[in-house]
């Protein structure tokens, strides 16, 4: 535990800063983030507790956590997408998506293996409805700054990560057993983590400003 | 390191930059995209204040023209009937029956032309009588109160089947036609003036010729402050996504002509 990788405090500070900017969240799509961040980081030190303390696997949390990780994104993505076909798919996609998993961890994988197959899918999704929400952005621009809108934040977020996850997701077989592609790959996905999380935090700063200025 | 785990290094990093640069193109034409579409809203919005401007300009110069019209009519007219009036009452005398009964007959008469002068100047005051009259009949006002003056022979005409344009591009075409009149009445030593109207279902066109001294068109193009109201005429015709032409020979006369495209011109809002 006493070489927490720095993704983890990005993820901590995002916990953070959801928490201060809680009264501005809760009337939103995002009011849910607080609790959402919370169980990530709880996920993360658990996890590393485990393989670096207790050297368990812990193959099986992450599969819990990542599918959790899909669902809410699909759940923000319902709320924030405006075309009803939209948002039934992410709707559709949040009811399937465990199913899903739970398919693969009983007949393919098996439960102690990473569901690398199923986070494919996932993954594929993810950029789908990143997709069709800037698609919406450009068919019914707002009216405000793009840079100061909050869901853009989470959208940009979510896309550079699943984006920059897809090709491990894909080579995922192939560099279990490689040490050194296992390593290079855990530098990008770090690296994408960071990303995400800042973007989680400037979309919680936006949201902030947003509600301060529309109360003004 | 083995050639087939840095085969899988070197697929993993072409992958993942591919991704990635295509997620910063997507997120880049956003933006793009975007603050185009900003500016454009931004002049758009601009077009419409300065439509709104001019079409305010253009209500005010016609109240100004119309409060113009109305004072010259009461001092010159008006006023000249009624002094008359006035005049042949204080000269009446009782003793001349015959002389009487004549100078209560003028009375009468220039006090009732007074009357009826009065009630048409009237219908000049509201602020919305080209709304009401319509364009047509607005014109043959205009037209009417020239020829009253005895220096002009005037002619309205027109062709295809007539359409209202919408009350803000009337009040505007109107205006031009108020500035054209002026100019060929100031400078144009005309004697005959037609405004030919032309209903077409493409557009709707305007030709107000006079059979004056004419005039050289080239310094429009540089003199700034000699073709002032011209250049107005031509700005708020563009505002309403009109044409505007003028076209001047020198002892033959001039000729402007307007054309209000027909899906700009036939809603009335």
């Amino acid at each position: 535990m006493s070489h927490l990788p720095i993704f983890i405090y990005f993820e901590l500070a995002a916990f953070i800063v959801s928490i201060l900017t809680w009264r501005y969240l809760k009337g939103t799509a995002f009011r849910l983030f607080p609790f959402f961040l919370f169980f990530i980081v709880a996920v993360e030190l658990i996890g590393n507790y485990m393989a670096w303390v207790l050297h368990q696997k812990n193959s099986w949390l992450f599969n819990i956590s990542t599918t959790l990780e899909f669902v809410f994104y699909a759940y923000i993505f319902s709320l924030a997408l405006r075309n009803p076909a939209f948002k039934k798919l992410a709707l559709r996609f949040m009811a399937v998506y465990p199913i899903l998993v739970l398919l693969n961890l009983l007949f393919i994988q098996g439960f102690t293996q990473f569901h690398s197959y199923t986070v494919v899918v996932g993954n594929l999704f993810m950029i789908v409805l990143c997709c069709l929400f800037f698609y919406e952005l450009l068919l019914h621009p707002l009216e405000g700054e793009l840079s100061r809108e909050p869901m853009f934040w989470i959208g940009t977020g979510i896309l550079f990560f699943h984006l920059g996850d897809l090709s491990f997701d894909l080579l995922f077989n192939l560099l279990k057993n490689d040490a050194t592609g296992k390593d290079f790959f855990l530098s990008i996905n770090n690296n994408l983590i960071l990303i995400l999380y800042s973007c989680f935090i400037i979309a919680f700063l936006c949201q902030r400003n947003l509600v301060k200025s529309l109360s003004h | 390191m083995p050639t087939e785990s840095r085969e899988i290094i070197i697929t993993l990093i072409a992958g993942t930059s591919t991704l990635l640069l295509l997620g910063a193109l997507m997120i880049s034409f956003l933006f793009l995209y975007r603050n185009r579409h900003r500016k454009l809203l931004r002049e758009r919005e601009q077009l419409r204040l300065s439509y709104e401007r001019e079409l305010l300009k253009s209500q005010l110069e016609i109240q100004e023209q119309t409060f113009k019209h109305i004072s010259l009519e009461i001092h010159d007219n008006i006023g000249q009937m009624l002094s008359l009036a006035k005049l042949n009452l204080s000269t009446m005398d009782p003793s001349q029956p015959t002389s009487l009964e004549q100078k209560i007959s003028d009375s009468k008469k220039l006090v009732g032309q007074a009357i009826y002068d009065l009630r048409n100047l009237s219908h000049g005051l509201s602020t919305d009588y080209i709304a009401d009259m319509g364009l047509t009949r607005a014109i043959e006002h205009e037209l009417e109160m020239i020829r009253k003056s005895g220096d002009y022979d005037t002619v309205l005409d027109s062709d295809g089947k007539a359409y209202p344009l919408d009350k803000q591009r009337e009040l505007i075409v109107y205006r031009i036609i108020q500035e054209t009149l002026n100019n060929i009445i100031k400078h144009s030593a005309s004697q005959k003036i037609i405004i030919h109207l032309q209903y077409s279902p493409e557009e709707f066109t305007l030709t107000i010729t006079d059979n004056g001294k004419g005039f050289d068109l080239t310094p429009l193009n540089h003199d700034t402050s000699y073709g002032l109201g011209i250049k107005n005429m031509y700005n708020r015709a563009k505002l309403m996504g009109a044409g505007f032409q003028i076209s001047s020979t020198l002892g033959e006369g001039t000729s402007v002509v307007l054309s209000v495209p027909v899906e700009n011109a036939n809603t009335r809002t």
